[in-house]
């Protein structure tokens, strides 16, 4: 089942998050991050506070509150994935002039991430495009894992059970994540970072088998058995990480 | 020492990966198995004899994991095979049993001593399910204390909330304490008076990933005495210890006698057979269960089980099992010693459990056990391991030298995080 206020924290923290990839990635994403510079709050009754600031070259997102020039307003979780899935709008409480730069420039950024998150099959038979789409799947699904441990009913259930320390994920010749772990909360950042406590890694064969997996064309339980994923160190803390990217598809499909 | 390498069974797991979900499932698998990395062990046996299989490349390994357990005399063990063909030629699966039903049904009240009866199944997860339903029945309590980290089958009540396809209504009547807290068990038996039917419990804490226990002195006759007094049915899992440990039951080795006591694995030295085994007072309860499968009464697997039982009392396999495990474990901490590492040993040495010390991240220990599979000896890493009566001291030496090598190896190239390519 899907947890609203769950799938509100995915949404903000994870899939917000994204976005800050996407330039490397995108010309028109480039063109736009190039473009005056805006920070646009992001303020979810019961979930929470994130900024994006776009522009000198790059999108930062910022999580927790402070200056903006467009301050959106969401009364609750629900509020906000029903703009997530286009079916809603947010209330702006600053920056009422500057609706169309949320109608246009933040729109065309956020079409251009479904571009490459929801991508077409016939898409994906570009190197290139698959490159992108695998490194940025990769981003989003470990950051809304940690949302997932630490906000769905399963989720939770099965981040206590978790030992303090770190998972590294990362893809052979790509990208890495730290998944740090503490007191049974999660918290994914970015590159390969010490952490104190247990260790534990998951490394992908390349990036374009981290894709696969994040995109439902390996089970990862295959993936152990032909290489593509190797696993290793403190092996109990992997196990119960497994447990909680089988519930990424829930909010992320 | 050559290492070995496995392109037949990586070929086999591409073919079995387009249609078996997850190219090989479950404990016998590369992901539940821990194989880490995976390009250092098989994935296919080809056949197997006494202490050892050989894979579909050809290899040979000791196999220390015994199939986890059922391997207790040795693979294709003479006596109990042709027992298995005398009984094909009479019939199988048919629509009433044989006498041998009744034969293996004395010869278990005979062996066991808790047993005033018997019953037959196929996998130990039947026999832990038929437990828990028996002590329901008998005490129409609903409520089951389980003791953490313990490993009762794969029905969703032995499994966690939150895991894949597990409600939290199929665990709501679990109850959990740490395996040998007595004050714990008795605090839980108090505020939940009149509600607990059963409690259910390996004979020693043999978790994975952790150190095994053996019970706290005393543990298990306060246990029995509590049992008692609260009309708590006592149900002993001895599927991976049974015989192992003693042909009377775990619970006779302890000193303690259980209610219900489970029992599969080496029953019948790899052939599908499970038995539950029970005191006088809940015979009316196990026949009041409905509770029955297509194959559990057919006839060569309980020919396997009398054969297998039979010469197991002959031999005192769990004497025997026991000093070939002192034996060989005593030399693989030495092993370790001359190579600069501490190999704790724990459990009991028919089916301890090791690990590196001073290792938090497991990851001399996950080299060092690839370095042993890559030369020819089966351990995994973060599972017990299991001794059979078919391993010989040309064997245990065969381990040893194979252990020291692949200390050796540890020491030189370093832990896996350390490695390339693995």
């Amino acid at each position: 089942m899907v947890d609203q206020g769950t799938l509100a924290r995915v949404n903000l923290f994870a899939v917000l998050r994204t976005l800050e990839g996407l330039p490397a990635h995108d010309d028109e994403a480039r063109k736009i991050a190039n473009g005056k510079r805006e920070v646009i709050q992001f303020t979810v009754g019961g979930v929470g506070k994130a900024r994006l600031a776009i522009g000198g070259g790059k999108i930062a997102f910022m999580p927790g509150g402070g200056g903006a020039t467009i301050n959106l307003w969401f009364p609750d979780g629900a509020k906000l994935n029903a703009m997530f899935a286009g079916t809603g709008n947010p209330i702006p409480l600053k920056g009422l002039t500057k609706i169309g730069y949320l109608k246009g420039p933040f729109t065309a950024l956020t079409d251009r991430l479904t571009h490459y998150l929801r991508a077409k099959p016939e898409l994906l038979k570009d190197a290139k495009f698959r490159a992108a789409n695998s490194e940025l799947s990769l981003h989003v699904a470990f950051y809304a894992l940690s949302e997932i441990a630490n906000a769905d009913p399963d989720g939770r259930l099965n981040a206590g059970r978790m030992t303090d320390g770190a998972i590294l994920i990362a893809a052979k010749g790509g990208p890495a994540l730290t998944i740090a772990v503490k007191d049974g909360r999660l918290e994914t950042r970015n590159g390969d970072v010490e952490v104190p406590g247990k260790r534990a890694r998951m490394v992908f064969s390349s990036l374009d088998a981290a894709g696969q997996l994040i995109r439902g064309e390996l089970s990862s339980y295959l993936a152990i058995g032909t290489g593509d994923v190797s696993l290793g160190g403190y092996t109990p803390i992997i196990d119960h990480m497994n447990k909680l990217l089988g519930l990424v598809p829930r909010y992320l499909s | 020492m050559k290492t070995y390498t496995y392109p037949k069974s990586a070929e086999l797991f591409a073919r079995a990966a387009k249609v078996i979900p997850g190219g090989v499932y479950g404990h016998l698998g590369p992901a539940e198995g821990c194989f880490m990395p995976v390009q250092a062990y098989p994935l296919f046996s080809s056949r197997a004899e006494g202490a050892y299989f050989w894979d579909v490349d050809g290899n040979r390994f000791i196999d220390y994991m015994c199939a986890y357990g059922p391997n207790i005399l040795g693979y294709n063990d003479p006596d109990v095979d042709a027992a298995v063909q005398a009984q094909l030629k009479d019939g199988n699966c048919v629509s009433f049993p044989t006498a041998k039903l009744v034969d293996l049904g004395e010869l278990m009240v005979d062996t066991v001593d808790m047993a005033d009866w018997a019953f037959f199944a196929k996998n130990g997860g039947d026999t832990t399910m038929f437990s828990l339903m028996i002590a329901r029945a008998a005490t129409g309590r609903k409520k089951v204390v389980l003791t953490k980290g313990g490993y009762h089958g794969v029905a969703p009540w032995t499994q966690k909330a939150g895991h894949p396809g597990i409600t939290p209504e199929d665990v709501a009547n679990n109850l959990y304490v740490d395996f040998g807290d007595f004050e714990g068990l008795e605090r839980l038996f108090a505020e939940h008076r009149g509600e607990i039917a059963c409690f259910m419990s390996t004979p020693y804490y043999h978790p994975v990933f952790d150190d095994n226990r053996l019970p706290p002195d005393g543990y298990w006759k306060k246990v029995r005495e509590l049992c008692t007094r609260e009309g708590v049915v006592l149900a002993i899992d001895d599927v991976r210890c049974g015989f192992r440990l003693d042909v009377r039951g775990s619970d006779a080795h302890y000193g303690f006698e259980a209610d219900l006591e489970c029992f599969c694995k080496a029953l019948a030295n790899g052939w599908n057979i499970s038995a539950v085994c029970g005191k006088d007072w809940l015979r009316e309860a196990a026949g009041s269960v409905m509770y029955t499968g297509s194959y559990w009464l057919s006839a060569a697997p309980i020919a396997a089980a009398i054969a297998c039982v039979g010469k197991m009392r002959k031999m005192d396999v769990a004497k025997v099992c026991t000093e070939k495990g002192r034996k060989l474990t005593s030399g693989l901490a030495e092993a370790g010693k001359r190579h600069g590492f501490d190999l704790k040993i724990s459990g009991e040495p028919a089916m301890w459990f090791m690990r590196i010390t001073d290792d938090p991240n497991m990851d001399h220990h996950q080299a060092w056990v690839a370095e042993c599979v890559r030369r020819g000896v089966f351990f995994t890493n973060h599972h017990n391991l299991f001794i059979n009566a078919a391993l010989t001291d040309a064997d245990i030496a065969f381990t040893l030298d194979v252990a020291d090598e692949a200390f050796a190896a540890v020491k030189k190239d370093g832990p896996l995080s350390a490695r390339k390519g693995w």
